[in-house]
């Protein structure tokens, strides 16, 4: 193949369709009738376009399908359409069972943490308040000092902890209580006996 | 159906009403370029079903993002073309193996004219039926190329705008297509002869 022929045959398609410039066009022109290879392959290119032609009828849609695609086509653009396909696919299709299904999960989720934030709660125990203690404050008020001090002293041997603070202005109080406690406890008066000698 | 050519400028009136809301503007658009959406649809896949779902995609998602069509840069046909190229493509990555379309086998889509001749209509529907088979037998861009050339009579500008390449190596596509195609429609033994004499 000399270069001529190289430089024509790539332009041969454009040269059939008249899609080459006046200059390139009367180029090719002179080189096709100089040259009988050249210009049989035209000649046979030609024929190819020609029957590429009926590429054309190829796939030609008929009207019914046209228009069944036409309805396609609004189905898909319609505003419910748009509108149902900003949910999730599962929403559209089957919307009552995935809402039954989505309640008892949040059911699942939520009803065992409530039950165990009641029970917890409930187990916190109280603070012990020793009942003694509770009763000699209550005599304290009323005033029946000797009975709160032995209360005061129970208490405090029951708790092993006795506040400072609630015994330091009654600790005098609370001496005097006791000995007398012991006095009537250890001598205990005789019938017919008196206090004086 | 007829479709209608439409001017650039009144396409541009189309898609300006269908912007401002008006359904009617969409009807006039999808009358006027859906015949050939869907050929091209087909001339890629060469299966009716795949088609008319590619060319329903293009067309719905064209409608749904007119807004982003700017008629400064391409024509509308070339910017439905390209969005239905894409979908085209799509679909062959599906890889799926070749199905027979037994439509096209039971139903010839094309009426022959009346004053054509019994003989003269089975040629052309011999023609278009080995033109068909040998299009399956091309490369996708090759197809791709060669269906927009001369299916469609696009310049190369256009099927380089639509192919995504420069207008030369559209343009060499299609001369490769052509000789392709040169070979399997014509006999063997003049392919043969061509060969030897080309040396």
């Amino acid at each position: 193949m000399s270069y001529a022929c190289r430089r024509c045959r790539p332009y041969l398609t454009a040269y059939i369709h008249n899609e080459l410039t006046a200059r390139a066009r009367r180029r090719i022109d002179a080189h096709l009738d100089t040259c009988a290879q050249c210009a049989a392959l035209y000649v046979r290119q030609r024929q190819t376009a020609n029957e590429l032609a009926a590429m054309r009828d190829i796939g030609a849609p008929a009207p019914e399908r046209l228009n069944a695609i036409w309805r396609a086509v609004q189905a898909e653009l319609s505003p419910t359409a748009l509108h149902t396909s900003a949910q999730p696919a599962m929403m559209r299709h089957k919307p009552t069972r995935y809402s039954a299904v989505l309640v008892a999960l949040f059911m699942v989720l939520t009803v065992p943490m409530l039950l165990n934030h009641a029970a917890a709660y409930a187990q916190i125990p109280d603070p012990p308040t020793p009942l003694l203690q509770n009763l000699w404050i209550d005599q304290q008020l009323t005033g029946e000092r000797e009975t709160a001090a032995y209360l005061f002293v129970a208490a405090a041997d029951a708790t092993h902890e006795p506040d400072r603070d609630a015994v330091e202005p009654r600790r005098g109080a609370g001496k005097t209580a006791v000995q007398t406690m012991a006095f009537q406890s250890n001598y205990a008066p005789t019938p017919g006996a008196t206090d004086s000698p | 159906m007829k479709t209608p050519m439409l001017e650039p400028t009144e396409v541009e009136a189309l898609i300006a009403r269908c912007l401002s809301g008006e359904q009617t503007g969409f009807a006039v658009l999808y009358d006027t370029f859906a015949p050939g959406v869907v050929r091209l649809c087909y001339s890629l896949l060469l299966n009716h079903h795949d088609a008319e779902d590619v060319a329903q995609e293009t067309f719905v998602y064209a409608f749904k993002n007119l807004r982003r069509y700017d008629p400064r840069l391409s024509a509308f046909k070339t910017w439905l073309f390209t969005i239905a190229i894409c979908r085209c493509r799509n679909m062959y990555r599906r890889s799926r193996p070749q199905s027979v379309d037994l439509s096209s086998l039971l139903q010839h889509e094309l009426p022959a004219p009346r004053s054509e001749t019994p003989e003269a209509a089975f040629a052309r529907t011999s023609a278009k039926e080995a033109l068909e088979k040998a299009l399956l037998n091309l490369s996708p861009r090759l197809r791709e190329a060669v269906v927009l050339r001369y299916g469609h009579g696009l310049t190369y500008r256009e099927i380089a705008d639509i192919m995504d390449c420069p207008p030369k190596t559209a343009e060499s596509r299609v001369r490769l297509a052509h000789e392709a195609l040169r070979g399997m429609l014509h006999p063997v033994g003049q392919g043969l002869l061509e060969e030897l004499w080309n040396g």
